[in-house]
């Protein structure tokens, strides 16, 4: 057996030291996946600096790889880690854009707010 | 318990990260949120994942983060929060009522007890003593359907990820490669919009607006 | 294998020629000389590239569609199709990169701003929407909008010294990825919905198996209702995912009420910018959405057909309140960008009424036409509105105002033309080729049954013919109040003139550019156009109306 399978096959289940993580309902994570967006969306909408907006999207997209990822588990599949691979590449890009933009408006100016960025209203 | 203990603190970090005003604070308690959700993950069976989440969310990108705070200055706390008092209830209102909507349809629909089953049928192919040299040793691969075949229990160990990911009869290696064109647009997208100063730009007419924004 | 491999590659030449041509640009940006020689090589290598990849895409044209009851051929892994669907949106795209990219030129210049980059940038976001026209997975769809959208959030604040530019790209940004989260949320639990309906089946499937592959969605709802169980489609969990993904997408095309944003981004961002992002981003995701549409909520079944039933009448209010709420707000506007925003949320909903046709079994095929020839004719009249307002700038600035334009067409008597031809075919009114993509898309409603949404959105098109035409008054009767003398033109009027000819000849030949199959699947189509050419529009809706 090669070192790979090895350790897998230690750490998936057969391990002592997890012996709960089968008795764990797929629903309990679902709905702390469910949480953690909800409070994502609250942040988004409550916080005013666009920094910490952007990171609670962050943590919305980090509730859904958990979606993800305890479907894939009990669902036997491996479409959700491939997706949740997928939201991170995609989150890092987008990271790298969007402070790059927040870079180049706050350098500029000295308010942090998304409230008075408002330079053209209709 | 390690569920409850993981799930409870990747809540309560949360919270808090939306509660603080101030955004260093919120960065450090969004990567402590991290590092608790790479732990569901580890009891997810998502080692490849587990490990991705930490070196690459909590390690770079929050990094990143921390780093543009600290750059523009902006650990100053957020004050609007007060101008927003009305919103507030409002929004987080909004979102239990939701929160409840889908705790009741997930509740509703996802198949209650240890849906693990399956995987406790397949299981037992692992423990198996293998016969045969593993493929993934011999160097003889000439077909991906003669890998190693992978079980769910190990798909989220670096060889299982590989073999889907890079498996041609799989659909996981187009959108694989069609991100890489999302990077390079992410590196001429940070290199475009933080550069300080155009090419093009003539020196003078650069120190102008540089004098009149400050 | 390496033969299928090629055949994938084949199958998805369009968007591969779209990205290696966006990485020659790149390359000849660094690798050539300064100056104005390297802007113009890049330009035409552009302009070139666009061409080549819109003739290879036709080759797609002739492969029939994917849809319910139709395996498609798909290509890598069962991740892509290319179907003729997918191929005549690829052809939509290359028209809108190659106008925006023509209109470019001494907009760059005169801003100073960096041509490789920028149409680089332009060439990768039109295919992140190809790869979305092309996409058969939710996974493929998702990366190609995220394509398409970062290459956007970049090009809105691409113009760095104007804070307007910047603040929308800040808008765009935020929003965007907050509409990308709910999408993905939608994602999740579709693909937990799928895979637990697979397995109360007891098919169990191997560990690869893509439970967001269309396909696959597909078959699992039929077997879901054939076992006699509740479909796929009753499950909470599937109703939801389907939800978010609607919001995510609506957000991309700009549907009410997720449209707050378009008038701001479109307002800030650089005029090309605008013009290619009202048109790319919308037809991108209306591209998904019908792709999906036609995969998720099937008509075809009775049982599955009820679960269908209200996301039909979610999408009729959309619809009903995207054309209202669009034709209603552009009429106080007075900025010409902010007008066109809100005129191309209005468009977005007549466009939906085509979707929401094309997922009824019976005007599906009709419905997809009439919503391709409706982007087509969008795409000329709404680039070519942008292009004048290129066009008539100079100095770096533009005449953004509606007044601005006050006695055009006395100093450009050619321009006022061109910009009347947009304005009524924008408004629908006959000669133009906007009036025929509204009566198709209407009829394809009328045939789907769809007659009181039909007939809702002709009447407030009409209304909307108030704030068109009264670009049109002030170019032509009222007095000049600016110096049009010297205006840029270059590229822009190349663009403007060449949008303007494509619009009235698409609205004199009526079947345009693919008169084979709307007369092949839609006999009843020709005697109501007859009719309807002859009369105004408001009596087109009795004529069209006695349909089944």
């Amino acid at each position: 057996m090669n070192p790979v399978a090895e350790s897998a096959a230690v750490a998936a289940g057969a391990n002592p030291l997890l012996p709960v993580h089968g008795a764990v309902p797929l629903s309990w994570y679902l709905i702390l996946s469910a949480m953690l967006f909800m409070i994502g969306v609250v942040g988004v909408l409550v916080k005013r600096n666009p920094i910490v907006i952007f990171m609670s999207i962050e943590l919305m997209l980090n509730a859904v790889n958990l979606s993800f990822i305890a479907f894939g588990r009990y669902l036997g599949n491996v479409g959700g880690q491939m997706f949740a691979i997928f939201v991170m590449a995609v989150a890092a890009a987008e990271v790298a854009v969007g402070l790059g933009i927040l870079i180049s408006i706050f350098r500029s100016r000295e308010n942090i707010n998304v409230d008075e960025i408002n330079v053209m209203k209709g | 318990m390690l569920f409850l203990l993981f799930g409870g603190s990747a809540l309560v970090t949360g919270i808090t990260m939306v509660l603080f005003p101030n955004p260093v604070r919120s960065a450090l308690f969004l990567v402590l949120n991290l590092f608790c959700v790479a732990v569901l993950y580890l009891l997810l069976n998502a080692y490849f994942l587990a490990t991705v989440q930490v070196i690459v969310y909590a390690g770079a990108i929050m990094v990143l983060f921390l780093f543009v705070i600290m750059l523009l200055n902006l650990g100053t706390p957020d004050r609007s929060l007060d101008k927003l008092r009305w919103q507030q209830p409002a929004a987080v209102g909004i979102a239990v009522v939701l929160a409840a909507l889908f705790g009741a349809v997930i509740y509703q629909s996802v198949p209650a007890g240890p849906p693990a089953s399956a995987m406790m049928v397949e299981a037992p192919t692992l423990y198996a003593p293998r016969a045969e040299p593993n493929p993934m040793l011999t160097n003889q691969i000439s077909d991906p359907n003669q890998l190693r075949a992978i079980t769910p229990d190990t798909m989220g160990t670096v060889t299982g990820i590989g073999q889907s990911l890079y498996n041609p009869g799989e659909a996981w290696l187009f959108p694989f490669e069609a991100t890489s064109i999302l990077l390079l647009i992410a590196v001429i997208g940070s290199v475009v919009l933080a550069k300080r100063r155009l090419p093009g730009e003539d020196a003078s007419a650069a120190g102008e607006r540089e004098g009149g924004t400050g | 294998m390496n033969q299928s491999v090629l055949t994938d590659l084949q199958a998805l030449i369009c968007p591969l020629v779209v990205i290696v041509l966006g990485m020659i640009v790149l390359l000849l940006d660094l690798g050539t000389g300064d100056g104005p020689a390297r802007r113009r090589l890049i330009y035409f290598v552009s302009l070139g590239g666009l061409v080549a990849a819109a003739l290879l895409a036709v080759a797609n044209t002739t492969i029939p569609n994917a849809g319910v009851g139709v395996t498609p051929l798909t290509h890598f892994g069962g991740g892509m199709v290319a179907d003729r669907f997918g191929g005549l949106f690829c052809i939509v795209l290359c028209i809108i990169a190659g106008l925006a990219i023509t209109m470019s030129d001494r907009y760059l210049e005169e801003k100073s701003l960096n041509s490789g980059e920028y149409y680089a940038l332009i060439l990768f976001s039109t295919s992140g929407a190809m790869l979305m026209a092309l996409a058969y997975d939710l996974v493929n769809i998702f990366v190609g909008l995220e394509i398409l959208s970062v290459a956007l959030y970049i090009l809105s604040g691409f113009a760095r010294r104007e804070r307007r530019s910047e603040e929308s790209a800040v808008k765009y940004f935020l929003l965007g990825s907050f509409a990308s989260g709910f999408l993905l949320y939608g994602m999740a639990l579709i693909y937990g919905a799928v895979g637990i309906a697979l397995k109360n089946t007891g098919l169990l499937q191997p560990t690869g198996t893509s439970f967001t592959n269309l396909g696959v969605i597909a078959r699992t709802i039929q077997e879901s209702a054939e076992t006699g169980g509740a479909p796929i489609t009753a499950s909470p969990l599937f109703i939801a995912g389907v939800a978010l993904l609607i919001v995510g997408l609506a957000f991309k095309a700009a549907i009410v009420p997720f449209h707050s944003y378009a008038p701001d981004v479109y307002e800030g961002a650089p005029t090309p910018v605008t013009a290619f992002m009202s048109a790319a981003a919308k037809v991108g995701a209306f591209a998904a959405l019908i792709r999906v549409f036609g995969i998720l909520l099937p008509a075809d079944n009775a049982s599955i057909a009820q679960a269908a039933v209200p996301f039909h009448a979610v999408l009729w209010g959309l619809a009903a309140a995207t054309i209202v709420v669009g034709n209603v707000l552009a009429i106080r506007q007075t900025n010409i960008k902010r007008m066109l925003a809100y005129s191309s949320i209005a468009h977005a909903g007549y466009i939906l009424v085509g979707v929401l046709a094309s997922s009824v079994p019976g005007a599906s095929q009709n419905a997809k036409d009439a919503v391709i020839y409706y982007l087509f004719t969008y795409t000329f009249m709404n680039l070519g509105a942008f292009a004048m307002v290129i066009w008539l700038g100079r100095d770096g600035g533009e005449y953004t105002s509606i007044a601005d334009y006050a006695g055009l067409a006395k100093q450009q008597p050619l321009a006022a033309a061109a910009m009347a031809v947009f304005m009524l075919s924008l408004a629908g009114i006959p000669p133009a080729a906007g009036f025929l993509a509204k009566l198709y898309v209407f009829t394809s409603a009328v045939q789907a049954g769809l007659t009181g949404l039909a007939v809702l959105a002709l009447v407030v098109s009409v209304i909307g013919v108030y704030y068109y035409l009264n670009i049109i008054v002030a170019m032509y009767f009222r007095d000049p109040v600016n110096d049009f003398s010297s205006v840029r033109a270059g590229g822009a009027r190349a663009a403007a003139l060449l949008s303007a000819a494509a619009t009235l000849l698409f609205g004199f030949i009526p079947a345009g550019v693919f008169s084979p199959t709307i007369q092949r699947d839609q006999p009843t189509a020709q005697p109501i156009l007859g009719a309807a050419e002859k009369s105004p529009l408001p009596p087109a809706v009795a004529v069209v109306s006695p349909q089944p």
